[in-house]
């Protein structure tokens, strides 16, 4: 089971939530063609490491955020509203621990929006 | 003699000799003390074989005085209620335990299924893979399930409750031993809020088990003293019975806690959820046995766990005990039992000698020492009545000078003790096998854990004072400190603790020569051939030798078998433990039941079940209450003598010819509000929402971004900037969800606030001719007169003396109001409205007819006649969605070829050419082609229609747009029906009455 | 009423109303007004619990619905917002006693120190509003009452909320 700091309500378990899939996706308008169309429909990064990714907490404040979670460790490196600019982490290396994003960067990422 | 058995000493133990405490045991009637664990009180008794093993029914005694036994699982019964394969050595005796073994045929002293031994070279490992393969597996697998399985299950209700708790806290410690109390002081002291998890009924591990003093005090003493130091705290809640069984992600537990599951009042289980900051595990270590031929017969156990029925329970394993070791740990026991008066045959000792103060010790008591020499066989008739010992040579791979007999009624075996690094591992923590202290022991991990004692290899004793103080306060102190999200440092355990002790040289198996079996896996029945067949077979990684030969694979996990399990393998392929790796460690630590996982999650609790605001009024008026999804609903109201069937006839037919009602309450509502609400819901469906003018209302459909339908329903405009959405029952989270993901993930910059208000309204629908009439004699500032209000339009304002909103939809193809009322006002307005219908022939309606009401009326029902792949052309929408303007939501994906294709499966009607054919939803629509069918598509719904007196049906076709009027042919399990394609709109197609 | 106490139907007559504004204004509202006050404060007789950035729930045993709701055109006038009377979809559960927290903590795994906590309660989405320590009103969708009513009934049933209660009154 995993933890999740929503932004607006603190950690909760992962019950409270739903997975919404990886974010950032731009939604193309109807003149693109139908491989661009696919792409956004199914292509997806599907990464060993570093996965952006959108939450909803579904039974708590019932708002959208994006979550930055390692697939490999399973560990939440970064919480932050929707709108936001992407946070920019390293991926790391096994047993490598440099840069952790501080508090104090996770922070300036809240209440911006796009 | 002791009451309580031949074997039990005259003193000693921690046992109550006051509380004698009667139980059966394969039918006879035994006595034991209060404080003793079932295997204990068996042993005190002098009963060796407690149970057969698993493959080839060989007797086996109690091995172990802990959750890593292998052999005494057997089946208890308190008070009716059976549990199978409980652990012996686990489980404190209760008066009036019904105990049998397990696994046997007709008793555990003569067992038909020894029959397999006689002819165990049969059955070598991979045997099954091998031998059963022609003419399939299919062929022998009842017979080999039957005898397949371990132990027996009750039959009947279960009737253990079992419950499900969460649990927060600063410092978990998993393990009430030294270690762990150690660890819990030191975390209370600096002011954590600590939770100690114990999985025996007493607090002090392995020290309840030795003769040894603690900080200056006698053991017992010394835990006395701690616990009462972390009870006076108040920061510490201590769990006994209560098991770790799994870690998982962010410092989550999971706890089995068995506190109240031997109460003659009823079993409970419960299941403990643990979210702790920091976690200690002193988990402690686990003694493993040697290797040598026949050496699984009863009388043969753990020296660790003879010594702890000595100390602890008083009971002798043995009258003459020979003890087998490979290091100095084992001595205590030899000591222990020579101390208590019992005779100690022999110590036969791998090494040439053993460490200073046991050689003193050794001395001082005159004991007899078979230097550099390991147990080569066993003789017994079933328990163990003698030891043949042999020379080792210098390097300890063969033998030299003859073997020699030694007499004995018991062999207490040690090859040293092994960190229970379960829970670490599991935790994502690396372990690896240190060769300095012939074990594995925890490396490094990226969780919030600590290790203390004897899990991390440190077996001296002010070692792990040290040590545990030292994990309990830097606990307590990294929980107090905040952490936001970031990566993880990994935390490498404290190798500084870690001592060689025990003087340990690594031979646990008799080298060659061999012909006897030996075994390596008890619980399993797996040998030493056995792993040298897979070995042979070049199944050389541990993980294609656990498959191969299910060598740890049991349900104990390998406790007792993984590492010698390693330690051969690496012997027969010349590579050193530590590069073999291990199996990985995964949840549950120890069997855990379904029943507590789900945490009485079962019956009524499996899902939460919905009740509509009238509920109680259609259960008084004979409603045949139903599952639809989540929501109780009436299926049909029951009249005097009525069948179901004849119900929902004369439901329709009261709707047609009069007036009915119906709760339509679960229906979706959302109210969207805001400058850009149209511009917003324009966005959804594939209708136009710009154009709708306040009052009224639209039929709409809404689709994934793939294109297909998700939902139909009405939107209605109540006033500029303000809309009400309703939607499907099934689907009313769903869109509302839906609704929500869009505009604050994609369009955040539209100008709206959404509002689901589903069940602060209920919803109360008229249907039939005579629906007007009966509203306009209620009184209501709402004109109902058709030019006032036509179909497909919405007012709000008073119904007898209520708030209203009323939409005038159809889905039944009667005239039709849906009339909203707050919940709380339902019931009153339902009744009211029954009431002032009657002389109009009204009738309360369940969902059935509902639904042949609007299959008669060829309306949609969206997950009924539409699939994953249905999208609105396929539907007949195709002019709907040419003339939009705009995107939408899945607009795109319907410009594909494919999603254009008219090959694709559309909507149509069916009619049977014969009235008296039926069709049957599911049933397909085939064409012959070479030999055989192909489907062309499928019926989608069907029923029998009161109104048109014949069965009708919706399907999905394909090219069906293009083929009104051709007949298919309808398979349905063997039979086949000829119908006529139709369109689906069977009843009233110009739709005069429900404009009426 | 069970010992533990429990009512299912606690204050019938109390008056609910959700208010829900407008992300974009939500950081534009200025602290005093509803985003800081409304977070589980008494304000004008009413209490409000804080629902989400964007949303409250305003309750109320003495004021109408119609005049919470005026209350909030009148805070929050200049930006969108909508404010809903719901009180008759929420019911309240009224949960006190030595073993409430035990028993509350079989439903759910958030903390229960905050005064106002959304969440997954007995597989129902439910608002905690936290009175004291052993006092909580659970606002849960009345149609799952007969699910609360088995839920509690079962988890009543737990030995181990009996030792709490015995333990407490000795």
């Amino acid at each position: 089971m995993l933890r999740i700091p929503c932004p607006y309500c603190g950690v909760r378990d992962e019950e409270e939530f739903r997975f919404g899939g990886e974010s950032h996706i731009t939604r193309p308008g109807l003149e693109v063609d139908d491989a661009r169309w696919a792409d956004y429909l199914f292509n997806r990064t599907n990464p060993k490491g570093l996965h952006y990714e959108r939450w909803l907490h579904s039974y708590g404040c019932g708002r959208w955020f994006n979550l930055v979670r390692d697939t490999v460790t399973h560990e939440v490196l970064a919480a932050y509203p929707m709108g936001a600019a992407k946070p920019r982490l390293t991926e790391a290396e096994p047993g490598n621990d440099e840069n952790p994003v501080s508090p104090a960067q996770a922070g300036t990422l809240r209440g911006g929006r796009r | 003699m002791s009451r309580s058995g031949p074997f039990r000493l005259a003193q000693g133990g921690r046992i109550e000799r006051t509380r004698a405490v009667p139980f059966v045991f394969n039918g006879r009637p035994l006595t034991g003390y209060a404080g003793d664990t079932l295997a204990s009180a068996l042993l005190a008794q002098g009963i060796t074989v407690v149970s057969r093993s698993f493959k080839y029914h060989r007797p086996r005694g109690v091995f172990s005085a802990g959750f890593e036994e292998p052999n005494a699982l057997l089946r208890v019964e308190i008070d009716g209620c059976a549990v199978p394969l409980v652990r012996a050595t686990m489980q404190p005796l209760v008066e009036g335990m019904v105990v049998t073994s397990e696994n046997c045929f007709p008793s555990v002293d003569f067992d038909l299924g020894r029959l397999v031994d006689g002819v165990h070279s049969l059955f070598p490992a991979g045997f099954y893979n091998k031998t059963f393969m022609w003419p399939g597996w299919s062929a022998y697998e009842g017979i080999i399930r039957r005898l397949a399985g371990l132990g027996t299950l009750p039959s009947g209700e279960d009737r253990t409750q079992y419950f499900r708790h969460h649990l927060h806290c600063d410092v978990l410690v998993v393990g009430g031993g030294v270690a762990g109390l150690c660890a819990a002081r030191a975390a209370a002291r600096a002011g954590a809020n600590v939770v100690v998890l114990e999985q025996d009924t007493e607090l002090g591990g392995r020290a309840l088990c030795e003769r040894l003093e603690i900080e200056g005090q006698a053991a017992a003493d010394w835990i006395q003293a701690a616990v009462d130091e972390l009870n006076r705290s108040g920061r510490v809640s201590i769990m006994k019975r209560t098991l770790a069984a799994g870690y998982y992600d962010r410092n989550v537990l999971t706890a089995l806690d068995l506190r109240h599951a031997d109460r003659a009042e009823g079993r409970a289980e419960r299941f403990w959820i643990i979210r702790a900051r920091e976690v200690v595990l002193a988990t402690g270590a686990i003694e493993q046995p040697l290797v040598f031929p026949r050496n699984d017969r009863p009388g043969i156990l753990l020296a660790g766990a003879a010594r702890a029925y000595l100390n602890r329970y008083g009971v002798a394993v043995g009258r003459n005990v020979v003890i087998a070791t490979n290091n100095d740990d084992a001595y205590r026991t030899a000591f222990d039992l020579h101390d208590a008066g019992i005779r100690v045959a022999a110590i036969v000792d791998a090494r040439p000698r053993a460490g200073a103060r046991v050689e003193e010790a050794i001395e001082r008591r005159q004991l007899k020492v078979h230097r550099s020499s390991m147990i080569i066989d066993t003789r017994g008739s079933a328990l163990v009545s003698g030891v043949a010992v042999r020379e080792l040579t210098a390097d300890g791979r063969a033998f030299q000078k003859p073997r020699q007999w030694i007499a004995c009624d018991a062999v207490a075996v040690s090859s040293g003790w092994n960190p229970t690094v379960h829970l670490y591992s599991q935790a994502g923590g690396k372990v690896r096998y240190e060769p300095s202290l012939a074990c594995l022991v925890p490396e490094s991990c990226r969780q919030r854990v600590r290790v203390a004692g004897a899990v991390n290899g440190e077996f001296a004793l002010d070692r792990v004072l040290e040590s545990a103080a030292r994990a309990g306060r830097d606990a307590a102190r990294d929980a107090a400190s905040e952490t936001p999200p970031g990566r993880a440092q990994t935390r490498v355990a404290p190798g500084e603790y870690r001592m060689e002790t025990h003087g340990i040289r690594e031979i646990r198996c008799a080298p060659e020569g061999a012909s006897a079996r030996q075994w390596v896996d008890l619980l399993h029945d797996v040998t030493r051939a056995d792993i040298e067949i897979a070995v042979r077979e070049n199944y050389t990684s541990v993980e294609h030798l656990k498959r191969y030969t299910t060598t740890g694979m049991a349900v104990d996990q390998g406790k007792t078998s993984n590492l010698n399990a390693l330690a051969i393998l690496s012997e027969l392929t010349g590579r050193e433990i530590a590069a073999l790796g291990t199996t990985t460690f995964r949840p549950q630590f120890m069997p855990v039941t379904f029943g507590a996982i789900a945490g009485g999650q079962q019956g009524d609790l499996y899902a939460p079940v919905r009740h509509m605001p009238v509920h109680d009024w259609h259960v008084r008026h004979a409603a045949q209450m139903e599952d639809y999804g989540p929501w109780k609903r009436p299926a049909c109201y029951l009249q005097q003598g009525e069948s179901r069937e004849q119900a929902i006839i004369r439901e329709v037919r009261t709707v047609r010819s009069a007036v009915g009602l119906f709760e339509g309450s679960p229906l979706g509502k959302i109210e969207v509000r805001g400058r850009d609400a149209a511009q917003f819901l324009h966005r959804f469906y594939i209708n136009n929402v710009l154009s709708l003018q306040p009052g009224k209302a639209r039929y709409g459909l809404m689709l994934t971004e793939n294109g297909i339908v998700m939902d139909d329903g009405i939107f209605a405009c109540l006033s500029p900037g303000h809309f009400l959405v309703s939607t499907t029952a099934a689907n009313a989270d769903r869109v509302t969800g839906w609704l929500e993901e869009w505009h604050q993930c994609e369009w955040p910059d539209l100008d709206v606030v959404l509002m689901p208000v589903t069940t602060q309204w209920a919803v109360l629908t008229l249907a039939g001719p005579r629906a007007r009439t009966l509203l306009q004699e209620m009184s209501s500032d709402i004109d109902f007169s058709p030019s006032a209000f036509p179909h497909m339009s919405f007012r709000s304002g008073e119904l007898a003396g209520r708030p209203a909103r009323v939409q005038r939809v159809s889905f039944t193809g009667e005239l039709s109001y849906e009339i909203s009322v707050p919940a709380n006002e339902a019931r009153a307005l339902w009744e009211e409205l029954m009431e002032r219908g009657a002389k109009l022939g009204i009738a309360p309606i369940g969902v059935e007819a509902w639904l042949t009401l609007r299959l008669e009326k060829g309306f949609l029902h969206v997950g009924t006649d539409t699939d994953g792949t249905t999208n609105p052309l396929d539907l007949g929408f195709a002019r709907i969605v040419d003339n939009k303007v705009g995107d939408f939501i899945g607009r795109r994906s319907l410009l594909r070829p494919h999603d254009r294709s008219q090959e694709r499966r559309q909507l149509i009607g069916l009619e049977p050419l014969s009235r008296a054919d039926r069709l049957v939803p599911g049933a397909h629509i085939v064409t012959r082609s070479g030999g055989g069918m192909r489907s062309e598509g499928f019926v989608t719904s069907a029923a029998f229609s009161p109104t048109l007196d014949r069965s009708v049906g919706l399907a999905l076709l394909e090219r069906g747009h293009a083929r009104l009027d051709d007949v298919v042919t309808i398979f349905d399990e063997g039979r086949t029906v000829q119908a006529r394609v139709v369109k689906p709109a069977f009843f009233d197609p110009q739709g005069e009455r429900m404009n009426a | 009423m069970r010992e533990a106490g429990i009512d299912l139907d606690a204050h019938p007559g109390r008056v609910k109303v959700r208010v829900r504004v407008s992300m974009s204004a939500v950081a534009a509202i200025p602290r005093g007004a509803l985003a800081e006050a409304l977070r589980a404060q008494s304000v004008n007789e009413a209490t409000s619990l804080w629902l989400g950035p964007d949303q409250w729930l305003l309750i109320s045993d003495r004021v109408s619905a119609d005049a919470l709701i005026a209350h909030c055109a009148n805070e929050l006038g200049k930006f969108l917002h909508y404010a809903v009377d719901v009180s008759a979809s929420l019911a309240c559960a009224h949960v006190s006693g030595p073993s409430a927290l035990a028993l509350l903590r079989m439903g759910s795994g958030v903390q229960w120190s905050e005064q106002c906590v959304r969440t997954r309660f007995a597989s129902i989405p439910i608002i905690a509003h936290r009175l004291a320590e052993d006092a909580f009103d659970l606002y849960y969708d009345r149609s799952y009452r007969y699910h609360l009513d088995r839920w509690f009934a079962h988890a009543q049933s737990d030995p181990l909320l009996t030792d709490i209660q015995c333990r407490s009154s000795s």
